[in-house]
């Protein structure tokens, strides 16, 4: 009997129940009416003895009806009460567990065909499809990691197995030019240059290819790097490379950035070291290093009064491979700027290359906040950065990190 | 310059032919024992295998070690010559084609003396070899016999 009212309590939705509080006052009310009007028909024909009895009778039904209606609707309220608070506070251990994706505790209480079961079926579904969705996940981190794990043997492979053929080619080259001194024909030992400049060149672009790979991959570090003084350590190694050129450069102080040190280096180098090549046949060659105060984004700006190139072929400047100078001119691999962006959008940020033919090239590239960097590098970033959430929000919007 | 032995531990012929060559451009005279993989160094290192008799506690000068040799790779003929009392404090110099972060990080780690990246361009590779030379022949003392 207990278990069956227990059921019909469980699995009546919660209007039924509600009905139960109201009907068990109202039916009291009902008979303390009914017997109100029948007081009031026989204060007409009843003799006074009789009326007084009446009156009596009337008194109890009235008491009694208050006192059933009173008792009868605590009790239908508290039982009411009861079980929907238990019910709710199951439900709200669920919720919990749902919440830190733990498994959810076996169906009691909660259950039925009411709001509450089926608020605590919805849960349930949500849980089975989190764990679809986690498994999914799982399985795609578990597959990207064996593709970089690949990638990474691949790329160790090349750093190790690739350049040992390229030593034999340049070094028997060179060999051959010193021991075969007096028998070579001049143009034969030109033909020996060229093999070994192939060799180096070869070598080079291996070293490029490989840094283009490493930098996607290394694990990012955001710390406070002071760019101007990198910059200035980069220009003193280039001036010492080539200490018959005369450069000036003008590297603006305090030029701060949040920012991996390494990967910064290398974007750095890239540019720097760009327009310290395409200024090499520039009378009163200038570089200049800067923080645009244009924008609303902190941007550094780094030009130079050099070769530039046609903006007709700009399009071509971050691609791996792509040269808009002849190598006899200016030698490079053309990996150098593609890797100098691949930094950038790491770092949520763009860079950008203006140039005009004979006037010089201007680069300008912003790096993003720590935490658009982080969402879309996957890895924890050191919090705040330094920049005020409105700045964050305005940047969040800004251009994709997509095309220069 | 001293006359300590030099072991080189390569198993491409080719580098062998281009460090021998790199050596006499230099004028380093001194002995040059060459191996061919991980167990062979091991072996000489030892006193055992082929090399049976030879006293480990003559150490070479200095050892150029490469890292991918055949049946045991550099890192472990480093990481056993380092666990050996007699061999443990052996100068060794990574000589080897890349500068991968691992292996160099490893390489440290496991208590290389140096690492050098042979270069491609065979004049740097003949200056590389004439500043090691310098180095662990004439500069650098030797830890002394224990």
């Amino acid at each position: 009997m207990r278990e069956a009212f227990r059921r019909w309590w469980r699995n009546e939705p919660l209007r039924g129940k509600g009905s139960l509080v109201i009907a068990l006052p109202t039916l009291a009310l009902f008979a303390v009416i009914a017997s109100n009007a029948a007081l009031e028909r026989k204060e007409e024909t009843l003799n006074p003895p009789d009326l007084r009895a009446a009156h009596r009778m009337h008194g109890v039904v009235m008491l009694s009806g208050l006192a059933i209606g009173v008792v009868g609707g605590i009790v239908a309220a508290s039982l009411f009460f009861s079980g929907v608070v238990a019910r709710v506070q199951e439900l709200e251990r669920v919720a919990g567990e749902l919440a830190v994706g733990r498994p959810l505790p076996p169906a009691r209480l909660a259950s039925g065909a009411d709001e509450i079961g089926r608020l605590d079926a919805a849960m349930r579904r949500a849980a089975r499809w989190l764990s679809v969705k986690d498994r999914e996940l799982r399985d795609s981190v578990r597959e990207l990691e064996a593709v970089n794990a690949e990638l990474e043997a691949f790329s160790y492979s090349v750093s190790h197995d690739l350049r040992a053929p390229l030593r034999a080619i340049d070094g028997f080259a060179q060999a051959l030019d010193e021991e075969g001194r007096d028998r070579l024909a001049v143009e034969e030992r030109h033909y020996l240059d060229r093999i070994r400049a192939g060799a180096t060149r070869m070598g080079e672009l291996i070293d490029d290819l490989l840094q283009l790979s490493r930098v996607s991959r290394v694990a990012m570090h955001r710390v406070p790097v002071d760019l101007s003084h990198l910059a200035r350590a980069i220009a003193d190694h280039l001036d010492s490379r080539e200490p018959e050129r005369h450069v000036t450069w003008d590297i603006q102080d305090g030029v701060a950035v949040h920012a991996d040190l390494p990967l910064m280096r290398i974007v750095l180098e890239n540019l720097l070291g760009n327009a310290f090549k395409f200024t090499a046949q520039t009378p009163d060659a200038r570089i200049r290093l800067s923080q645009d105060p244009a924008g609303t984004e902190e941007a550094i700006v780094i030009e130079d009064n050099g070769a530039g190139f046609d903006m007709n072929h700009a399009a071509k400047l971050f691609g791996v491979f792509q040269r808009l100078h002849n190598e006899s001119d200016f030698p490079g691999t053309g990996i150098g700027l593609a890797t100098a962006q691949r930094i950038v959008h790491r770092h949520g940020g763009y860079v950008t290359g203006e140039g005009t033919p004979g006037r010089g090239a201007r680069f300008r590239f912003t790096l993003g906040s720590a935490e658009r960097a982080t969402a879309a590098d996957g890895e924890e970033a050191e919090r705040g950065g330094g920049v005020p959430a409105s700045d964050r929000a305005r940047r969040g919007a800004g251009v994709p990190a997509g095309e220069p | 310059m001293r006359d300590g032995t030099i072991l080189l531990v390569e198993d491409n012929k080719d580098d062998e032919a281009l460090s021998l060559r790199a050596f006499r451009r230099n004028k380093i005279g001194n002995p040059v024992v060459c191996v061919r993989d991980g167990q062979e160094a091991l072996d000489w290192l030892f006193g055992e295998g082929t090399y049976a008799g030879r006293n480990p506690v003559d150490r070479p000068a200095v050892v150029l070690l490469d890292l991918k040799l055949p049946k045991i790779d550099g890192l472990e003929v480093l990481r056993r010559v380092r666990a050996h009392p007699a061999t443990k404090l052996t100068p060794i110099v990574i000589l080897t084609s890349s500068r991968e972060e691992r292996d160099r990080l490893e390489g440290y780690s496991l208590g290389a003396n140096s690492y050098i990246q042979k270069p491609v361009d065979f004049e740097q590779f003949v200056e590389a070899i004439r500043q090691l030379g310098l180095y662990w022949l004439v500069l650098n003392e030797p830890p002394p016999r224990t």
